[in-house]
Parts: structure tokens; sequence; C-alpha cells
């Protein structure tokens, strides 16, 4: 293969380098005013009355918006087509805010500084309730409730063989209370979108991954159709799942409509982190049946998830860990039980990884305190328990593809050198150990919902070859995977390809680009729509050649008689000829394709960590992450996933967390300062190995890696950490406090 | 006011006498290759060079820039040929969603203009206040190494 497998930067670095890629925030449209937003300073209250008066009178403010004077409909952010069962519990502007940090009011002026002076001068009585941070406080019976019907936003159980009997039937049962925190996933780009209504057609600029989904949103909201609502994506400065569910769109799209000019809405790094979305918390209960050579008969999750103050994705993300539960070790009996609960805190959404750090974490730490307890190697007890190619998922009753975690880990072993010795410093200061986690994500949302999306491909009269696509480029590379697939079916470079993606007026519907279903889902479209537009130039060539399509091939961007190769033409002459001579039109196809699979896509991290026995300080020394690929299309681009996947990681299972003032509901450390994401120097040597065996339905073999990087990191640093000091945190992360009090607690 | 950005001199209205050179670069003259990332000097997205220093130009008033030697993402590249460091970054895939990587490239630059040969630990001590979420600045460090490589070997 030419193409695939190659090492290609990412189809914009050169605009990126540059600084001529432009951002939304980068967007100067005719006219366009400034908007600024007003949040809640309190966790929880009725808003009584917003006096916006004294803010009206500043010269320059065009229109404020607030809960008194915007639509009440109710919807869910994280709704991602027509129909989509998600249940609607929020407002632009709610009547009653429930976090702080909640939606209040914006201002829209002619200047961003007017828009934040007014915004101080509007005044809002609020009647204060009681609020709630911690989930298991919010359940208790005299909980405040947060919405109609109390703080219990909805569970599902599911269980697969019979959990009970395994526990009895265990030689042992371990059981543990584990803890993830809430995370930002801090993309670069603060939160930011821009509209334009020009009194019939809505245009909306924003830096979403799920494009698709608003402008259905939107057009409920606002009762537009659907096809005078444009979503446009602008470069996007990262995702990770920050931009999947709406926030600023519908805000920015109000008030566009209003004023009808052009209006930007820019949030500060601290409202992003605030008032956008987050990754859920987490508390599981988790028990591990046992045989005494430790394999695993059963396996009880008990986990209750902090939805924050309103439902959007919760029950989805819930999903995702009671999919995933079932996904990696092949216990006969398995039981998961995920209560999403409303507290008036920040809102969990979607972040890489999507549920699976939540629900793998404790069990690949509970795993290692197992192994320690039997006397065992924590890699061979997993590879005694891991699935292998052939099973199947037992809930969702598909295949797990083809699963090489085992070959992850072993591999992984070979890199770390392994070892399970603890290396402690002359002076004991320092104690260094190795911990190893594995870890599985998904390959799109068929079994979920529906996963569709169409290509259209198009040979233009020089020969060149545009690809539409609803897909979005978010910085991890899809254009360039797209081009190196179509390259690859076609037989031509790169560079005679151009990718238009991620505009609803002109490219064909995509479900979104979350779920890490870019390139086994339209990888494999733009793959198969390769395929027909080759079936389409070669019938064309055949005319013009006289000859038949069984006696054409291509060759470096021409069609060639495989008998007679000097009688060649090139894409040019077939689009001309079909176009003006055959008037068969335009080369054009639309190729329409829905998965049916969703394969896991595995890994196995190793962290070597060293503990400062005085300070109580972690610092990775190195990391080693072997990754279940199937194929690596790109494997430049397949490395700056794992490696940004581990910097997430790492952030994860030592440093980051929201932290609350328990007296006001206020989150501290809302600061780029403050929330604490990986320096460079703060970075372990990384080191990476691919296992390539070709998933298939994949397109060449491929399979995800945008998700999967992360999900086994803090696991796995964790687990280095509790070998290193000998006992158990089960809280992440595990900052300094976290671990003495582990050291203290095991010394009583 | 005037300003010398990018070796060209550009006149400024003193009504923006109290705004940042993050506000007159991005809002006045358009050059928004500069990235308001967090408005507080923590994250580096706004880095430029005064006078040769890396600084973040989202706290930098404008009276303290009065006359120095401005330079942004859009000076590097000369008569459509990139730097050496912007060649790297896009060689060595430093870039993803390159939202950091024009404050990243300004840092670099720095450092090279000052250390042609940095070890890793120059690299990342001089990336300290430079933020990135996309590549674990793993190949933004191996792109700063081969920028060095190559304008060694535009020198030789």
């Amino acid at each position: 293969m030419k193409q695939v497998g190659g090492r290609y930067p990412i189809h914009d670095a050169y605009e990126k380098v540059t600084g001529k890629a432009i951002y939304t925030t980068d967007l100067k449209l005719p006219g366009m005013l400034y908007a600024q937003m007003l949040f809640s300073p309190v966790a929880h209250a009725y808003i009584k009355s917003v006096d916006t008066s004294e803010a009206e009178a500043i010269e320059g403010v065009h229109y404020i918006a607030h809960t008194f004077n915007t639509t009440e409909k109710i919807f869910n952010s994280a709704l991602r087509f027509v129909g989509h069962k998600m249940k609607p519990d929020e407002q632009i502007f709610p009547r009653k805010v429930r976090y702080v940090g909640d939606r209040v009011a914006a201002v829209v002026a002619d200047t961003e500084e007017i828009a934040l002076k007014a915004i101080k001068l509007i005044k809002v009585v609020y009647e204060e309730l009681p609020f709630v941070i911690d989930v298991e406080e919010a359940l208790k019976d005299d909980a405040e409730p947060i919405h109609e019907g109390g703080n219990l936003l909805n569970k599902i159980d599911v269980e697969v063989g019979d959990i009970k009997k395994a526990i009895e039937e265990a030689d042992y049962v371990f059981e543990g209370r584990y803890t993830t925190p809430i995370v930002h996933q801090f993309a670069m780009e603060p939160h930011s979108c821009a509209a334009n209504y020009d009194g019939k057609r809505l245009t909306v600029y924003t830096s979403s991954q799920n494009i698709f989904a608003y402008r259905v949103i939107l057009s409920q909201l606002f009762e537009m159709p659907i096809n005078r609502i444009r979503m446009i994506r602008p470069t996007v400065g990262g995702g990770f799942g920050g931009e999947y569910e709406m926030v600023l769109e519908s805000i920015t799209a109000l008030l566009t409509l209003k004023v009808r000019k052009p209006v930007l809405l820019e949030l500060s790094r601290k409202d992003s982190i605030v008032s956008c979305r987050t990754r859920h918390a987490a508390i599981v209960y988790l028990k591990v049946a046992v045989k005494k050579d430790g394999t695993i008969i059963g396996l009880d999750y008990k986990e209750l998830v902090n939805a924050g103050a309103y439902a959007s994705s919760t029950m989805n993300v819930i999903g995702g860990s009671s999919s995933k539960a079932m996904m990696m070790y092949r216990s006969p009996n398995i039981h998961y039980e995920g209560i999403g609960v409303y507290t008036n805190t920040p809102v969990g959404g979607a972040m890489r990884g999507y549920g699976s750090p939540q629900i793998q974490t404790p069990l690949e730490l509970e795993l290692d305190n197992i192994a320690r307890q039997l006397n065992m190697d924590p890699i061979e007890l997993r590879l005694r328990n891991h699935v292998i190619p052939g099973d199947i998922n037992p809930l969702k009753k598909f295949s797990l593809g083809n699963c090489k975690v085992k070959e992850c880990l072993e591999k992984g072993r070979e890199l770390i050198n392994w070892t399970e010795e603890v290396r402690v410093s002359e002076d004991g200061k320092f104690r260094t150990a190795i911990g190893c986690a594995s870890g599985v994500h998904g390959n799109g949302v068929f079994g979920v919902t529906i996963d569709t999306t169409n290509i259209t491909l198009k040979v233009t009269e020089d020969g060149s070859i545009i690809l539409l696509t609803g897909t979005q480029d978010i910085g991890q590379g899809n254009v360039v995977m797209m081009r190196q697939i179509i390259a690859e079916v076609l037989q031509i470079e790169q560079d005679s390809i151009e990718v238009i993606d991620a505009d609803t007026a002109t490219t064909p519907f995509d479900m979104g680009t979350f779920s890490s279903r870019g390139t086994y889902v339209s990888g494999e479209a733009a793959r198969l729509a390769g395929i027909e537009l080759r079936d389409a130039i070669l019938k064309e060539a055949a005319i013009l050649l006289e000859t038949n399509v069984s006696e054409l091939d291509i060759d470096d961007g021409m069609i060639f008689n495989i008998y007679n190769p000097i009688n060649k033409v090139s894409f040019a002459d077939v689009a001309i000829h079909s176009q003006q001579i055959s008037q068969n039109g335009e080369i054009i196809i639309n190729k329409q394709y829905y998965s049916h699979q969703n394969p896991g896509s595995y890994c196995a991290g190793f962290a070597e960590v060293e503990v400062n026995m005085e300070t109580y300080e972690t610092k990775v020394k190195r990391y080693v992450a072997v990754h279940d690929i199937g194929k690596a299309i790109n494997p430049l681009l397949v490395e700056g996933q794992i490696e940004g996947g581990i910097q997430m990681g790492l952030g994860y299972g030592l440093t980051e967390e929201y932290i609350f003032d328990d007296k006001t509901g206020v989150v501290t450390n809302a600061h780029a300062k403050k929330y604490k994401i990986f320096k460079a120097k703060d970075m372990p040597g990384i080191t990476i190995g691919l296992i390539e065996e070709i998933e298939p339905y994949g397109p060449f073999g491929a399979k995800s890696i945008g998700e999967i990087s992360t999900v086994a990191v803090g696991a796995a640093v964790v687990n280095g950490i509790n070998r290193a000091i000998g006992t158990m945190v089960h809280d992440l992360p595990a900052t300094p406090d976290r671990i003495r009090k582990a050291i203290e607690l095991t010394k009583k | 006011m005037k300003l010398i950005i990018n070796e060209k001199e550009y006149e400024i209205s003193e009504k923006y006498e109290k705004k940042t050179l993050l506000f007159i670069l991005r809002e006045v003259l358009g050059l928004t290759g500069t990235k308001k990332g967090c408005g507080t000097s923590d994250c580096g997205a706004c880095k430029v060079l005064l006078d040769g220093k890396p600084v973040n130009s989202c706290v930098t008033t404008i009276k303290n820039v009065i006359g120095k030697k401005i330079e942004t993402i859009e000076g590097l590249e000369k008569n459509g040929i990139l730097h050496p460091i912007q060649e790297a970054f896009i060689e060595a895939g430093a870039v993803q969603c390159g939202f950091c990587t024009p404050g990243m490239i300004m840092t670099a630059k720095a450092l090279l203009d000052n250390n042609l040969e940095p070890t890793d630990d120059d690299i990342k001590v001089a990336l300290d206040n430079n933020l990135c979420r996309c590549t674990g600045y793993v190949k933004i460090v191996e792109a700063i190494h081969m920028a060095s490589s190559k304008i060694q070997a535009k020198e030789e």
C-alpha cells in the first residue's frame, strides 16, 4: 500500500503554523456585535426578578436576554437526531438556577467591553434554596430536589449470568469503593460561537463536534425549518467531547435572531471550565468474585454518576459504562447498576472515553489488589481473564471483534521490562514501581442507536477529486485519514483530493464526531465511496477507450488498458468525456453507510512512578502504551492521539479535579493556573507499541484510537503508586494528600 | 503610538492606550494568528516575542511595547518560505488542533535564537508557560530538536 500506513501531518498544518487557520473567534463578520453572559453566582435558587434597565441604558447595548423574555422550551443538549430519546430538562435561561455557573442572562453590544459593563449592571433577585454537591447526599430523602421528581435522574440495571450465585460460589469476594473526579476537557480554545441571522436564514459558526444534531435542537427551539439553519465548523481548537453537547449555540442564535446582526460570543477560560461540560464524577461500589486460581467468575458494579445540574449526556455515559463493563474480562456473571444523580454542580457531558475511565479504573485498581492478595503477578491475573477474539459483548450480543488485549499486555510487559519489584532509594525517600492497566473503548454507536454517515465524491474537470463529508476534523486528522484512504483506493496522490467537511448546508449527513467513529465508521464509508467512484470512472473510461471495464486498471492517476498500457486516459479526460461527450453528467458518488459492528479497541498501559515519601508527590518516569489498533492508517497521527491521551490520563490519575467550596458551591480552581493539566516538564518518556492485526469491517483493518488512548492511563499510574507505597489509594486523582492518608490508614 | 510588528510600523490610536497587546493584534490589526487561551498569562497561546523575549500578549499593555521589536507568528514565513521551526512543526506531527501552535512556535523561536542546541530539559523548561492538550508535548519537543538541526544545516 502506498498511502495507507504512511506518516502524514494534519491537512491544515501549514495554516496552523502560519497563523492563517481561521478559528471561530478569528471571524470578523460585517457589523458584528459582541455578546457576554451573566452566570449564576449561587448554587440553587429561583430567579424572582431580573432588572436590566440600568444595563440597557448604556450606549451600545442592543439586547439583553434572560429567563423572563426568552423561550421556555425545554431541551436536552445531547440530542443526536430527531426522535432521539433524551430527557429534556434544560432551558436556554432557566427560571431556577441549579449550579454556580448556570445561565442567567446574555447581553449583546457593540463591543465586548460594553457587554461586560452591562452584565455587571443587571440586577437579579434570587430566592436561594439549599444545594447539594455530593451524589450520595443528593439521593437522601431530605435533599432539596433539583428537578421535579427529585434527584434520581434515572438508572439502568443489567445483568448477564447470575451474580448472586457467583458471589456465593466464589472462593474470594473482593470489595471496594472507588471514586473518580469531575474533570475538564480543557481544549485550548475556550468555548465560542458566532451566528448570523439575515432575516431568513440562520448561520452558526461554531467549534462543534456535532453540527447536524445542533441544527435539529436549534430548529426545535426557534421553530425554524432545518434547511434554513446552516451550521459551519471553522477550525476547532480541540474537542475531546467538550464540543459535543450544545452549550453556546442556542444563546448566540437567540441573540442574532433578535438583533438581526452577526453576534460573537466568546467565553472566558473560567466560564469554559464551569459553564460548559465536564467528565462525570463517579462513585463505584465494586465486588469481584474470584476462584483461588484468579479466575474471575463475577463482577458486580454499582456506579453512582454525578450528572451535575442537568441530564444532558448522563444516561448515555452510563450506558457506555454498562457496555464497557462487559467487554474486558470473560466473567460469566456480570451485574451493572448505573444511577444518574442530579447535584448542584457543573453539567457532566461527553469527554474522551465517555464512561470508560469511570467504570474501568475501579476494576483495574481492584485487580491489582486481588493480585497482591492472591500472590499473583497482576499481568498474569489479567491474561487469565481477558477476552479473546471470537468473544461477544454478552449484554449487547455483538462481536468484540479481533480483540487483542492480551497481545497488548504481553508487548507492553516487554517494552517496559516489567517487574513487580519496588525500588527504594538508599535514603528511603523515593519508592519506585511499575503499574499496569488494561483498557477498552468502542468504535461508534452501533448497538446504542443507528450509526450512519454519507460520503460524496466527485471528479472535477481537471481530474482532481472533491470529497464532501459531514464529519468534523477537530484536530485529530479525520481529513488526512480520508484522503489517504481515497488515494489508496484510486491509486492517486493525496494532493489531488480536497476534503470539504462539516457544513450542514453543503456536506451530507453524519451522526457527529464522537464515540470514536471517525476512522472505523466514516473511514470505511470513505473507502466504499472510493470503490464506487473507481467503478464509475472505469465505466466512463471504458466508453472513451472503447473497451470493457474488466480490461482497465488505474495507476498513478491514469486509467490504462492492462493488455495495452499505452492506451491510457487521465481522470480529467474521463470527467470531461462524461460531462460533454457521452453526456453522463458529472462523475459523482453518494455513499450511504451504516455500521453494523462495534468491536472494542483495546490497550494496555504501563507507568513507572516514583513516590516521594516525604512530600507524597508522584513523578511519572516512563509510560508505555500498547494499542490494539487493527491497522494504523496514519501512524504519525495515531501516535499523536496516544501521546495526547496519555497527557490527559496522567492529569486524571494525579492532578486534575474540580474543587468545590462546600459553603457556596463555587468551583474554586476554575482557572488555567489552578486547574492542573500536565505541562511539558511533567511528562514522562513515552514508548508506544501498536498491535496491527486487522479489524474486520474497519477500513483496511483499522479501528479507533482517539478515546481509548486515555482510558487506562489513570489506572496504570495509580496502580504504580499503590505498588510503590504498598497500600491502596481508591480515589482519583492520587494527590499527595490522598497518598499520605492512604499510608496513614495502613499504619493504624 | 507607534508599534513595530514583524519589522513593520503601525500607528495605533491613543484610545487603545489601556488595551492589551493581544487586543491590538487581534481586534485592531487583524493579526489573529496570536490566540487567546486564558487571558491570565497561564497558557501561552498568545505568546509573542518582545525584543526577542517571549511574553504573553494577553497581559502586556501597549505602553510597555512602544518602540520595541514585536514578533508574531505572522512574521515567520518570509516570501512564501516557512521558518525552519514552522517546517519542523509540520513534519514532526507537532500540530493537531493548532490552537497552541503559534505560541509554541514563538517560544521555540526565542529559545533557539539564544540556544541553538537545546537539550530536552532546556526545551521543557522553555515550554513551561505553554500548555497543549492534544500532543502530550512529545512531538512538539521533537519538532524543536528537528528545527535546531534544520537551522544548523542552513547555517553551514
